[in-house]
C-alpha cells in the first residue's frame, strides 16, 4: 500500500481549496464555456494549416482588385466612375457573396465537428462536463469570428480598392458625402449575414455527411439556380434573403422568375430564424452522436 | 428504519460474497505450514464472542470461529481461524479506523497472521506498539501471509485503512492464529486461549455506504453491435472501487465497453449506470469521470500545459483553478520540467503522459484508462502504474485495457476477461482461476526428495499428474481439489520428514488465466 504522504495530503486539500467556493449559475457556467470553446476553436480556425485556404480564399478578390487596379484592362467601363457600383455589385454577388463566402464558410464551419472526428480529436470536448448543446454554440461562434473577420475586410478591402485606386477623389466625396458609406455597411453587413447563413447550414451538412463535398456541392448549385426557381422554392435557400439585402440589385438574366425581394424587416429575422432552427436541429443531432474514429 | 434496511442488505450482500470468496481461495495455511516444519504445533485455542460487542446484529455470525481444516496428529500442526468481514464506517478519520484485535490470554509465544483477501490492511501491533506500519495487501495475499509474534499476554491489532472505508466495499478474510509450543509448558498449552474481539468501527456500521447503483459502475445486459458487426454482447458487469482490468484480444470489446461507459458510444439494448449516472448526461458524468483515450491528437504548437488547461477552461474553470488544478495533474505524472514545451515534439511516452494528465487534473472519481502503458518505457511504466495503485487506494475506480499481461496482474484488484464480445471471465484473478475446473491447479514443490513425495501423493485421487523438475528439487503437482490436496501435502510432508524449501502454484497468474480461457493453450511450466 502506498504510504499517504504529506505531499499528497498537502495536494488532496489543495483540491479541495481549488473544488470549493460558490459554484457559478448554470447560464454563467454555459457562457463561461462557450467562451472557453469558442477561445479554443477560434485560435485553430486562425492558426492551423487548414485555415491557410480561409486566408487564399478570403485574399483572392483582393489580389485580383489590385491586379485590376495596376494592370487596369483595355475596357471604357473602368473609367467612367458612375458603372462602378454596377461593377462592384456583379464582383460581390458573383465572386464574393455566391462563392467566396459559400466557399469559405464551407471549409470552415464543415470542418467543425468533422475535422475533429478526422483529425481524431473530438472526443476531447465529448469527455469534458459540457452539454453538447453549449458546445454546438462553442464552435459555431469559433466558426463565425473569423470568417465575418476575414470575409468582412474582403468585402470592405475590395470596394476600396476597386474605388480609392481608379477614382481617389471621387471616391473620398463618394464615400464621405454620398451614399458609397452606406452602400460599404450594407455590403458588410449581408457577408456578416451570409457567414451566420451559410455557417449553420454548412455546420449541420458537416455532422451529417462523412464526406460533405457532395452535399456542399448540390447545395453551391440550389444557391445558383435560385434565380431560375419558382416564387416558393427561391425562399428555401440563402441566397435569396441576401439578395433581397444587397444594396444595387443585379439583373438575373432572361430566364429568371422574378418576384419582389423580400423586405429587410423580413429577411433579416427570417434567415436569424433558419440558423436558430438549423443550431437547435444540430444540437439534437450531436446529442445523439457517437464517436467510432474507427468506422471513419 | 432506513438505516436498518441498509444494515441488512449489506449484511446480506457480505454473507452472500463472503462465503464465495472463501471457498475460491486456496488456504493460506497450508501452504505456509510446511515452512515451518521444524516447529511443533498445538491447536490455539479461539473463544468466540467473549469480547464482541453483543449490541450490534450481525457480529455473532461474522467472528464466528469454525474448527481448524488441519487434522493435528499429535506432532502436526493446526490452526484456527476466524472469518471476518468488515464495512468500516464511511469517512473515518485516522483515530477512527476499523480494527480487528485479538485478545492473548495465555503468555507464550503465539504466531498469528491476517489474511485479508479484499480490502487493505494498515497496520499491525502489538501491545500498543506498531510493528508492521504499512502492510500492502500484495504482502498479505493468499500463501504470503502477514505473520506477527508475540510473546506477552496483551492485543494483537488489525487496523483497516480509511481509505478502504471510503470505498464502502466489504473486506473479508480470515484471522488466524497459532501457537508455538516449544517455549510453552504443557499445563499453558492446554489452558490458553485467545479472545477474539471486534472493535466497534469493524463492525458493520449503519453509516456505511451500501453497494448500490449509486457507488459501482454497472452494466445490465447491455450489448452493442456495429451494424451487423458484434461489439459487445449482453454484458452484465459490477465495478467496484480499486483498479479493474479489462482484458482479452484484440478485437474483444474492451474499448467498445469503455466507450459504452463513457457515453461515446450509446448501447444497442441495455443499461448502464456510472456511480448512479447516466453516460449520456456529460455534464454531470464527466465531472466523475476522466478518460485517457487511446488517441494520439493534440493541438498543433500546444503545450503540455496549454493542452490541460484548454481542456480545463471548457469545463468552466477559472483561470486561477485551471493553472492550479493543471500544475497538479502535470506533478502526479512527472511532467513539471516539460511541462512548457510543445506537446508535438514529445515522445509517445510523454505524450501518453499528457493525456492521462489531462484525465486526472479536475480530480474525477473514476478514471477510465485505454491502453495506458503503450509506448511507455519500464521506469516511467512502473511510475505510471504506481499512480494507478495511488488513485486506487485513494478510493477511485480506475479502469485499465491493456495487453500486458505481467503488468495487469500485479496491479489489479480484479479482471475482466472478455474474447469476441463477451465476458469470460471476472474477479480477483486467483478466484477466476479457481473456477477453471476443468484445467487442474499447478503446484511446484521445492523439496529434497520429490520422488518420495510424488509416490506419495500418487496415492491419493487428487493428485492428477506429477512430474519432477529437471534439476530434481522440485516437483510439478496438478491437482483438481487443491485444498484437499494442501491438507495431504502437509500430512506427507510431515510423515516422511521432507525437506519442504517452498510450496508454490504455477499457473494461478493472470497469463495462465489468459492462456487457458481465451487462446486455450494453457500455462507452460
Amino acid at each position: 500500500m502506498m504510504e499517504t504522504t504529506p505531499e499528497m495530503r498537502e495536494q488532496s486539500a489543495a483540491s479541495a481549496v481549488i473544488q470549493s467556493g460558490p459554484p457559478p449559475s448554470r447560464w454563467r457556467m454555459w457562457a463561461r464555456q462557450v467562451f472557453a470553446v469558442a477561445r479554443l476553436e477560434i485560435r485553430k480556425n486562425f492558426f492551423s494549416r487548414r485555415a491557410i485556404l480561409l486566408y487564399l480564399v478570403a485574399g483572392a478578390p483582393l489580389v485580383l482588385l489590385s491586379m485590376l487596379a495596376l494592370f487596369p484592362p483595355p475596357t471604357d467601363d473602368l473609367e467612367n466612375f458612375g458603372q462602378l457600383s454596377q461593377i462592384y455589385a456583379g464582383i460581390y454577388n458573383g465572386l464574393i457573396l455566391r462563392t467566396l463566402v459559400f466557399f469559405g464558410c464551407a471549409w470552415v464551419f464543415m470542418n467543425l465537428f468533422r475535422g475533429e472526428v478526422v483529425d481524431r480529436s473530438l472526443h476531447y470536448y465529448f469527455l469534458v462536463p459540457v452539454r453538447r448543446e453549449v458546445l454546438v454554440v462553442g464552435k459555431y461562434f469559433s466558426g463565425l469570428v473569423p470568417t465575418v473577420l476575414l470575409f468582412g475586410i474582403t468585402t470592405v478591402g475590395s470596394i476600396l480598392i476597386l474605388y480609392f485606386w481608379l477614382f481617389p477623389a471621387e471616391s473620398a466625396r463618394y464615400f464621405r458625402d454620398g451614399v458609397g458609406l452606406g452602400q460599404l455597411l450594407t455590403y458588410l453587413g449581408v457577408t456578416v449575414l451570409a457567414c451566420i447563413g451559410y455557417g449553420a447550414v454548412f455546420l449541420i451538412v458537416g455532422l451529417f455527411f462523412r464526406n460533405p463535398i457532395i452535399p456542399g456541392l448540390a447545395l453551391y448549385g440550389w444557391e445558383w439556380i435560385n434565380f431560375l426557381l419558382p416564387p416558393g422554392l427561391k425562399k428555401v435557400s440563402v441566397i435569396h434573403y441576401l439578395q433581397s439585402l444587397v444594396p444595387v440589385p443585379m439583373s438575373e438574366g432572361p430566364f429568371a422568375v422574378l418576384v419582389e425581394p423580400t423586405p429587410a424587416y423580413i429577411a433579416v429575422p427570417s434567415l436569424l430564424a433558419f440558423t436558430a432552427i438549423v443550431l437547435f436541429l444540430a444540437s439534437m443531432y450531436i446529442r445523439r452522436m457517437e464517436i467510432s474514429y474507427a468506422a471513419e | 428504519m432506513c438505516w436498518q434496511r441498509r444494515l441488512r442488505g449489506v449484511l446480506a450482500t457480505v454473507m452472500a460474497v463472503a462465503p464465495v470468496l472463501v471457498v475460491r481461495a486456496a488456504d493460506p495455511f497450508t501452504t505456509a505450514a510446511p515452512m515451518f516444519k521444524d516447529r511443533q504445533w498445538t491447536p490455539w485455542k479461539v473463544a468466540a464472542g467473549q469480547s464482541t460487542p453483543q449490541s450490534v446484529a450481525g457480529v455473532q455470525k461474522l467472528v464466528d470461529p469454525f474448527p481448524t481444516p488441519i487434522e493435528a496428529n499429535g506432532t502436526g500442526v493446526s490452526v484456527d481461524f476466524v472469518e471476518f468481514a468488515t464495512i468500516p464506517k464511511a469517512g473515518a478519520s485516522g483515530t477512527e479506523w476499523p480494527r480487528m484485535m485479538l485478545l492473548v490470554d495465555e503468555p507464550g509465544t503465539k504466531r498469528m497472521f491476517v489474511n485479508t483477501m479484499q480490502g487493505m490492511l494498515y497496520s499491525v501491533s502489538y501491545d500498543g506498539k506498531t510493528v508492521s506500519p504499512y502492510v500492502d495487501i500484495n504482502d498479505a495475499k493468499w500463501g504470503n501471509p502477514l505473520e506477527t509474534r508475540g510473546s506477552e499476554r496483551g492485543f494483537q491489532s488489525f487496523a483497516f485503512h480509511p481509505q478502504f472505508t471510503e470505498r464502502g466495499t466489504a473486506g473479508y478474510g480470515k484471522f488466524y492464529t497459532w501457537a508455538d509450543t516449544s517455549n510453552m509448558t504443557p499445563a499453558a498449552d492446554a489452558n490458553s486461549t485467545a479472545t477474539v474481539a471486534v472493535s466497534p468501527e469493524v463492525i458493520l456500521s449503519a453509516d456505511a455506504p451500501a453497494l448500490s447503483s449509486d457507488n459501482l459502475i454497472t452494466f445490465e445486459e447491455v450489448s452493442k453491435f456495429y451494424g451487423e458487426i458484434l461489439g459487445v454482447n449482453r454484458v452484465n458487469l459490477q465495478i467496484s472501487p480499486g483498479i479493474t482490468s479489462l482484458v482479452g484480444p484484440n478485437g474483444s470489446g474492451k474499448t467498445t465497453l469503455m466507450n459504452l461507459m463513457c457515453g461515446l458510444l450509446k448501447p444497442t439494448s441495455g443499461q448502464i449506470s456510472v456511480l448512479g449516472l447516466s453516460p449520456h448526461d456529460p455534464e454531470p458524468l464527466f465531472r466523475k469521470l476522466g478518460y485517457c483515450s487511446q488517441f494520439d491528437s493534440f493541438p498543433n504548437r500546444a503545450t503540455a500545459r496549454e493542452f490541460i488547461e484548454f481542456y480545463l477552461l471548457v469545463q468552466g474553470y477559472t483561470r486561477q483553478q485551471t493553472r492550479d488544478l493543471a500544475q497538479q495533474a502535470l506533478e502526479r505524472v512527472s511532467l513539471t520540467e516539460a511541462a512548457d514545451r510543445k506537446v508535438s515534439a514529445f515522445s509517445k511516452g510523454m505524450r501518453q503522459r499528457v493525456r492521462l494528465a489531462q484525465s486526472i487534473a479536475h480530480n474525477p472519481s473514476v478514471l477510465v484508462l485505454d491502453e495506458p502503458l503503450n509506448g511507455l518505457d519500464p521506469l516511467a511504466r512502473a511510475e505510471i502504474i504506481r499512480l494507478f495503485r495511488q488513485l486506487a487506494e485513494a478510493g477511485m475506480y480506475v479502469i485499465i485495457s491493456s495487453h500486458i499481461l505481467h503488468e495487469v496482474d500485479m496491479m489489479s484488484d480484479s479482471v475482466v476477461l472478455l474474447n469476441n464480445g463477451y465476458i469470460v471471465a471476472e474477479g480477483e484473478v486467483h478466484g477466476v482461476r479457481d473456477e477453471i475446473h476443468e484445467r487442474p491447479i499447478q503446484i511446484l514443490i521445492r523439496c529434497d526428495r520429490p520422488q518420495v513425495l510424488a509416490a506419495r501423493l500418487f496415492e491419493h485421487e487428487y493428485t492428477v499428474e506429477a512430474r519432477i523438475h529437471d534439476d530434481r528439487q522440485g516437483l510439478f503437482v496438478k491437482t483438481r481439489r487443491p485444498d484437499d490436496f494442501y491438507l495431504l501435502l502437509n500430512k506427507v510432508i510431515t510423515e516422511q520428514h521432507l525437506e519442504v524449501e517452498s510450496v508454490a502454484p504455477v499457473d494461478d497468474d493472470l497469463n495462465a488465466v489468459y492462456q487457458y480461457l481465451i487462446t486455450s493453450d494453457g500455462a507452460s511450466t
